[in-house]
C-alpha cells in the first residue's frame, strides 16, 4: 500500500512538475508568431514617446484580459506577447479571465500581490469589472484599459476605439458596394448591447448622407452565425432577387451567416458587410463572398495601450483616453495584409 | 527498542498520510507554489485567496449536501446570479432598502431551487435532470427580471460584502479578514452543525446511504430532499449576494459555469456521488485545493489553455489519492 501511495505522490509531484516545463511552452508558440509587420502601418497616430530602454529598467506590467478562447481576443494576446518579446523595457504578465468577472478581479488582486509596476485592464464588464479600478487606485498601481472600459472612470488612461465610427465605416463600406443607392438591410446584434446600441447608431448615422439609400429591414442575428441565417433566408424569401442589395450586420459572424444564406438560395449578388475583421471574413473577402468589413486593429490598440503605460510608468501625465482607427477592409490586398499578420507566418 | 520506537514513528506517519490525506495534498500542493513564487505566501495574495474561494466555497457546501442525499444541483449558477439581479434591482428603485433587498435576493432563489426539490422528492424526477430543468427556468427568469442587462450596485455596505474587510487593512500592515470569508465561514458553520448535530442532518446522510432502509426506519425522505434542495438554494442566494458585491453588480449572467467548481471541490473532497458520504472538512479543504490551484498557477503565468490540463490532471490525482488511501 505504501509503494502505491509513494506512486501516487509521485505522480501528483509530477502533475505539479509539469507547470515548470508549461510555463515557458506555453508563451513559446504564440511568441515568434508575430514578427511584429504592425510597426508598418505608421499612419495611425503615434504620440508615443520613444521606448525609454535607455535606463535598462524593465516594468513588470501586469495584464488581465477577456476569454482567449475567442478570436479577436486570442488576436489580442498574440500581440502582446509579440510586444512582449519586441519591447526590452517590459515583461507582460498576461492572465486571461475565463469568461468570469469574479475571476478577472481575483486575477487582478493576484497581480497587485505580485506587486506589478501597472495594471492593463481588458475589462469583461462595463459594471462587474469597476472593483479592479478601486484596487488598483487602493494599491496605487497605475491602470489603462483598453478595448473595453468600465464605468468607474478612475483610471489612468483608456486605449480603444470609437465603436460608432466602426458602424459608419460599414455602412460606408456597404454603400460604395452598390454605388451609393439600392435596398439595404441591417443584421443587428443582441438588442440592448453597447456594441449593438453603438455600431447601430454610427450606421443610422451613415445612413443620412446617403438620401438613395432606404434601409429596408433591421432584424437582431444576436451576433450569431446560426441566428443570422435564419433571419436572412426569411428576408430572401420575402424579398425576390433585385430587391436587396445589401447586408450589414453588427459583427462578422452575422455577416458569414448572411454569407452562406445567400449562396445557399443563389443570391450571391447581394453585398455583404460585417464588422470585426475575423479571420473567416478576411478570407470570405478575399473569395470575393463577402464586399468588406471593418477591422478592429487590436494589434494597434495593444501598442499604444502598452506604450501608455511605459509612458505613465515613466513618470508622464496619463493621457486619459487614446482612440485608435478601424480599418476598412474592402481589397484582397488589405484582407490578405490582415490575415497574414493574424495567421502569424 | 530504538528501532522499534522508530518503526513506530514511520507508522504513524503513514496513518496520518491515510487520515490527512487531503489536507497534505493541499500542504503538499502549497509548497510547490511557495517555492515557484515569491508572491504565494505573502500576506495579500493569502488574503486574496481566501476572498476568490468564499463564493464557490458556499456553493460547494451546499452542493455537497446535495450529493450527500445521492443528488445533484446543476442549477447553481443562475440560482445565485438570481439572487444578485433580485436584489440589485431593489435596490435600485428603492435606495436605503438594503436588508429587505438582500433577503428578497436570497428567498427567490430559494423559491426557484423549490421547483428542482418539488421534482426530485416529490415526482421522482432523477436530480440531474431535474436540476437541469431548474437552471434553464432559472436563467431565462433572472435574464427577463433583469431585461438582459446588468444592474450597478452603488450601496457601498453591499459591495462590502464582496469586497470589503473587516478593519481597514492599511491599519493593521495589510492584516485583515475579508468580508466573505466570514460569510463562508459563517454558512460553513451552519452547515457544519445542521449535518453532524441534528436529526434532519442525519437523515441527509441515512437518504443518501441508502433510502429504502431510511424509508423503512421512518424517515420522511421527500421531505428530507425537498428541505435540502431548498436549503441549498438559500446558500446560492448568499453566495449570490457575495458575488453581486464582489463584482459590483447584478449580472444575470454571473455564476454561470460555477457548479463545475462546486462540484469539483465537493469530489476532492472526498463526498461520494453515490450519496451518504461525505465531510465538511473534506469540502472545505476541496475548495482550497482549487482555490490555491487558480491562484498559483496565476502567480507562475502559466497560460489559461495549460492551466485548464493541469487542474484536471491534479484533481484526478487528488481523488485518486484519496481513494486509495481511503481503501486500505
Amino acid at each position: 500500500m505504501k509503494k502505491r501511495l509513494l506512486g501516487l505522490l509521485l505522480s501528483l509531484s509530477l502533475a505539479a512538475g509539469m507547470f515548470t516545463g508549461c510555463g515557458s511552452k506555453a508563451e513559446e508558440p504564440a511568441a515568434p508568431a508575430e514578427s511584429e509587420p504592425a510597426a508598418e502601418d505608421s499612419a495611425e497616430p503615434s504620440e508615443t514617446p520613444e521606448e525609454t530602454q535607455a535606463e535598462g529598467k524593465v516594468y513588470r506590467i501586469g495584464v488581465s484580459t477577456q476569454a482567449w478562447k475567442y478570436e479577436f481576443i486570442k488576436n489580442m494576446v498574440n500581440a502582446l506577447n509579440a510586444l512582449d518579446d519586441e519591447m526590452d523595457n517590459i515583461e507582460l504578465i498576461l492572465v486571461d479571465s475565463e469568461d468570469s468577472v469574479e475571476k478577472q478581479l481575483s486575477d487582478v488582486d493576484t497581480m497587485i500581490a505580485q506587486k506589478v509596476d501597472g495594471i492593463l485592464l481588458n475589462c469583461l464588464s462595463l459594471e462587474g469589472s469597476s472593483a479592479a479600478v478601486e484596487a488598483c487606485k487602493a494599491a496605487g498601481i497605475p491602470l489603462v484599459e483598453f478595448i473595453s472600459y468600465t464605468e468607474n472612470e478612475d483610471y489612468a488612461t483608456f486605449v480603444g476605439t470609437d465603436v460608432k465610427s466602426s458602424g459608419i465605416m460599414a455602412m460606408d463600406l456597404a454603400a460604395e458596394a452598390i454605388g451609393e443607392s439600392g435596398r439595404v438591410f441591417e443584421l443587428q446584434g443582441i438588442v440592448g448591447h453597447t456594441a449593438q446600441i453603438n455600431r447601430g447608431a454610427g450606421i443610422a448615422e451613415a445612413l443620412e448622407n446617403y438620401p438613395d439609400i432606404e434601409l429596408v429591414e433591421t432584424q437582431s442575428g444576436e451576433f450569431d452565425k446560426n441566428k443570422s441565417m435564419e433571419v436572412v433566408d426569411a428576408w430572401l424569401a420575402k424579398y425576390p432577387a433585385g430587391q436587396i442589395d445589401a447586408i450589414v450586420a453588427h459583427n462578422d459572424q452575422m455577416a458569414l451567416g448572411a454569407m452562406n444564406a445567400c449562396k445557399a438560395a443563389n443570391r450571391t449578388e447581394i453585398k455583404i458587410v460585417g464588422i470585426d475583421g475575423d479571420g473567416e471574413a478576411l478570407q470570405a473577402v478575399i473569395d470575393g463572398e463577402m464586399a468588406g468589413t471593418v477591422l478592429d486593429y487590436c494589434e494597434e490598440e495593444c501598442r499604444l495601450a502598452v506604450e501608455e503605460m511605459v509612458s505613465i510608468l515613466d513618470g508622464n501625465e496619463p493621457k486619459k483616453e487614446i482612440l485608435a482607427d478601424y480599418v476598412a477592409i474592402n481589397t484582397v490586398e488589405k484582407a490578405q495584409e490582415f490575415l497574414t499578420l493574424r495567421s502569424g507566418e | 527498542m530504538k528501532t522499534e520506537g522508530k518503526f513506530l514513528k514511520r507508522e504513524n506517519v503513514a496513518l496520518y498520510v491515510r487520515n490527512y490525506a487531503l489536507a497534505v495534498i493541499f500542504i503538499f500542493v502549497c509548497m510547490v507554489f511557495a517555492i515557484a513564487s515569491p508572491t504565494f505566501l505573502t500576506m495579500t495574495n493569502i488574503i486574496g485567496v481566501l476572498r476568490q474561494v468564499s463564493v464557490n466555497g458556499i456553493l460547494a457546501v451546499g452542493m455537497m449536501m446535495v450529493i450527500i442525499t445521492g443528488g445533484i444541483d446543476l442549477s447553481i449558477g443562475p440560482l445565485a446570479a438570481t439572487a444578485g439581479v433580485v436584489s440589485a434591482l431593489l435596490l435600485e428603485k428603492n435606495e436605503g432598502i438594503l436588508v429587505p433587498a438582500v433577503l428578497a435576493g436570497i428567498l427567490s432563489a430559494a423559491i426557484i431551487s423549490m421547483w428542482t426539490g418539488m421534482l426530485v422528492a416529490k415526482m421522482r424526477i432523477a436530480p440531474f435532470i431535474a436540476s437541469l430543468s431548474t437552471m434553464s427556468i432559472a436563467k431565462g427568469v433572472v435574464l427577463v427580471i433583469a431585461d438582459g442587462v446588468p444592474h450597478t450596485i452603488k450601496d457601498k455596505t453591499y459591495t462590502n460584502i464582496g469586497n470589503g474587510f473587516l478593519w481597514d487593512p492599511s491599519k493593521t500592515g495589510g492584516l485583515s479578514i475579508p468580508i466573505p470569508i466570514l460569510v463562508f465561514t459563517a454558512v460553513a458553520i451552519v452547515v457544519g452543525v445542521t449535518l453532524y448535530k441534528t436529526r434532519y442532518g442525519r437523515h441527509i446522510y441515512a437518504v443518501g446511504g441508502n433510502e429504502n432502509a431510511a424509508i423503512a426506519s421512518g424517515v420522511n425522505t421527500v421531505r428530507v430532499k425537498f428541505c435540502t434542495y431548498v436549503f441549498n438554494g438559500i446558500l446560492c442566494g448568499i453566495a449570490g449576494i457575495v458575488l453581486a458585491g464582489r463584482i459590483t453588480s447584478g449580472q444575470p449572467t454571473a455564476a454561470s459555469g460555477y457548479e463545475m467548481d462546486a462540484i469539483t471541490a465537493v469530489i476532492v473532497g472526498g463526498t461520494s456521488m453515490t450519496g451518504g458520504v461525505g465531510r465538511i472538512s473534506g469540502t472545505i479543504i476541496g475548495v482550497l485545493i482549487i482555490g490555491v490551484l487558480n491562484n498559483g498557477l496565476v502567480l507562475m503565468g502559466v497560460s489559461s489553455y495549460y492551466q485548464q490540463i493541469i487542474k484536471g490532471v491534479i484533481i484526478a490525482a487528488a481523488v485518486l489519492l484519496d481513494m486509495k488511501t481511503k481503501k486500505n
